[in-house]
């Protein structure tokens, strides 16, 4: 199977930004955010991987080190096999492009939308607008000349994933596009993308927090927390016996029609500048054991499933 | 009847001229009852909250009876309101900023909200007693280090700190009626979970009721025991939890429920409800929901359901059920 894009050992430290200035004039320890440890992950190609976890767990991040609107601190990435450098960054460029969660703020509001949907190439290309938009199921000629505030919030998420098929990509960054929207519309536009595609065989990076919506439209499911992967297998492996306890506890947070109560962990994420020794997970982690709160885990392969946590050895 | 709408009718002021949001809008609610209204965007359910906290935008403008604990608070002057919110009526906000005073620490702001009830109930309380009613509600809602979060501003909070901060408010106010517009649409999934389990323990302990807006199904499923389904300022149907998302009678309901992802990838299409919800300038003739029903007939296309009663507590309105 080849894989669309790799991330092999990637971190992603930012500097925290207040206390910059102050640290270079008193030479005071720098504090580092630990966005994204460690972290490797393949993405096959013509396939959807959802990636889930808590606000600030370093989703987005991955998003925007794949898209290649941040660099990595250290690590390496493979498109198609070829291992990106400097050089030949364009063709990583060319072939991904990034949906964010919020249409009314990631789009121009003063732009017409056939502006909007043709800014990638460029240059205005009718035949290429009226192509992508009647894609995603709006009339170019009824919509073209509309400014956002003019449509509704399902047809702006629209125009918004029209606008990143213009250059038909090869691998598509979805940020959490549904979590705006009504969940008719959210059904919508779930539909069309698993339309698109099987229909253009691309590969998608689906961002949600919404187990359901991940289960209905992923092939795999990586678990983030804290900065580090700590599961990461099919779909149905994670959703049906969910290994890592932060897995277990995030979907038993999630409503379903089949319970009524929730078990959520208990306290927040930590923060990402002070990270509790050993697992990250293991202030919160009811199955926590002596060794967690000294050693990290290493990864333990478990029936296919990879999972980060002492109790699988 | 601890609650009780009669006759509420809300209007908007807009460039367009007026727009009649809720007509004759009658809703009664129990003591203790957890109902949560849904539908989609647009249809009426913040309008509605705003109207029972008498707190509409300066555009809104309502009229009717709105009943709790025997008082017309429609009748109420504003500073006779003033003193029922909080104690009586107490709102959470999609955004917990709007809860909050953004120049007041959230010691200072919890320390009122403990004066406002200790008043109320003739309590008589130490400086040393206010303090440590704080920290045992902030805990509570489990925010960690309490001393340390009295000391901050809420824009010094994260979203999820400043809605427990929020809610532990309600917990010090013991209000009857609590009512939550979408409280946890910003929130991550575990702390909404965190929110949900207060709720409830805050309606199981105090006996507060609660009325949750939410677009959220499943969500209304966890929380609430009865739900109510709001479609273009109108109770579509009305029925206990389990009634309306397991055997769900109007049309509207069942096509909401339908488009819940639920299953996995490549096993089913997810239904969706054709078209939009219409504009309150332009609503159809007959039911409302017919330009988008899949079960609509002739009728339906001429006069508009009353809402029907079916058993016990369900209502409908629907001409499949007439
Ligand atoms: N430009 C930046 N400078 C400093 N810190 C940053 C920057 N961008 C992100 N971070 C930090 O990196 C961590 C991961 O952020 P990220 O946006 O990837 O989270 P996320 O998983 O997408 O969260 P959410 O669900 O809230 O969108 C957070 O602690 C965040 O504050
Ligand atoms: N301040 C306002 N001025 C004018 N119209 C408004 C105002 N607030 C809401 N509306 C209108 O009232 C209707 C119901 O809105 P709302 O109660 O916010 O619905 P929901 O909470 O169900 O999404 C919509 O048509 C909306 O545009
Ligand atoms: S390593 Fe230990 S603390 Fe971490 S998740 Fe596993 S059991 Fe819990
Ligand atoms: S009254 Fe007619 S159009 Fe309206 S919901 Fe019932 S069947 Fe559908
Ligand atoms: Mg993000
Ligand atoms: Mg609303």
């Amino acid at each position: 199977m080849s894989n669309i894009i790799s991330l092999v050992n990637i971190k992603k430290y930012y500097l925290t930004e207040q206390k910059q200035l102050l640290d270079i004039i008193f030479r005071k320890k720098v504090f580092y955010v630990k966005a994204l440890d460690d972290v490797s992950i393949d993405i096959e190609s013509g396939t959807i991987l959802a990636v889930v976890g808590e606000s600030g767990s370093g989703k987005s991040t991955m998003g925007k080190i794949i898209s290649t609107i941040e660099n990595p601190t250290s690590g390496e990435m493979y498109f198609e096999n070829t291992k990106i450098t400097k050089k030949n960054i364009n063709t990583i460029r060319k072939n991904t492009s990034m949906v964010f969660q919020n249409p009314y703020t990631s789009l121009n509001p003063r732009m017409k939308i056939k502006s909007i949907v043709t800014e990638p190439l460029g240059k205005f290309n009718e035949k290429e607008v009226r192509r992508s938009l009647s894609l995603v199921g709006l009339d170019y000629d009824e919509i073209k000349n509309k400014e956002p505030r003019e449509l509704s919030g399902g047809q702006i998420q629209r125009v918004a994933i029209a606008r990143s098929l213009i250059r038909i990509p090869k691998l598509l960054i979805l940020d959490e596009p549904t979590s705006a929207l009504d969940e008719s519309i959210q059904a919508q536009i779930l539909n069309l993308l698993l339309d698109i595609q099987s229909k253009y065989k691309l590969s998608y990076m689906f961002v949600t927090h919404n187990i359901g919506v991940a289960k209905y439209i992923s092939d795999k499911i990586v678990v983030i927390y804290a900065g580090k992967i700590v599961e990461y297998g099919k779909t149905r492996d994670i959703i049906e016996n969910p290994k890592h306890p932060y897995t277990q506890l995030l979907i038993s947070s999630v409503p379903d029609f089949n319970k009524k109560e929730l078990k959520p962990p208990t306290g927040d994420v930590p923060s990402l500048i002070d990270l509790p020794k050993g697992c990250r997970f293991s202030d919160r982690c009811p199955k926590v054991m002596d060794i967690c709160r000294t050693e990290e885990p290493k990864f333990v392969d478990v029936n296919g499933v990879k999972v980060l946590c002492w109790l699988y050895g | 009847m601890f609650l009780e709408i009669k006759n509420l009718k809300v209007t908007y002021k807009t460039v367009n001229g007026l727009s009649t949001v809720l007509n004759n809008f009658e809703l009664p609610l129990n003591s203790g009852d957890i109902v949560s209204i849904v539908g989609e965007s647009g249809s009426g359910k913040s309008t509605l909250g705003g109207a029972i906290t008498r707190l509409l935008p300066p555009s809104g403008n309502e009229s009717g009876e709105i009943i709790i604990d025997g008082k017309n608070i429609l009748a109420l002057n504003e500073m006779e309101m003033t003193g029922m919110r909080g104690t009586t009526i107490f709102m959470i906000f999609q955004n917990p900023l709007n809860s909050l005073n953004p120049v007041k620490t959230v010691g200072f702001q919890l320390s009122e909200a403990v004066k406002i009830r200790s008043e109320r109930n003739n309590e008589n309380l130490t400086e040393e007693q206010i303090k440590n009613e704080i920290i045992s509600s902030l805990t509570s809602v489990r925010l960690p280090d309490p001393e340390q979060i009295m000391r901050r501003y809420p824009h010094e909070l994260s979203g999820g700190q400043v809605q427990r901060v929020v809610i532990s408010m309600a917990l010090i106010l013991k209000p009857k009626l609590l009512i939550a517009d979408e409280p946890t649409t910003a929130l991550d999934v575990t702390i909404q979970a965190q929110v949900i389990n207060l709720l409830k323990e805050l309606n199981k302990k105090i006996h507060m009721s609660i009325i949750f807006i939410t677009h959220d199904l499943s969500l209304a499923y966890v929380i609430s025991n009865k739900v109510m389904v709001m479609y273009a300022g109108r109770i579509m149907e009305l029925n206990n939890t389990d009634d309306v998302v397991k055997k769900s009678m109007h049309p509207y309901t069942t096509a909401l429920l339908k488009s819940v992802p639920v299953d996995y990838k490549g096993n089913s299409r997810l239904y969706y409800i054709p078209g939009a919800p219409p504009s309150f300038f332009n609503l159809p003739k007959g039911c409302k929901f017919n330009p988008r029903c899949d079960k609509v007939f002739e009728k339906c296309r001429v006069e508009e359901p009353t809402l029907l009663s079916l058993g016990s507590e369900g209502k409908v309105r629907c001409w499949l059920y007439e």
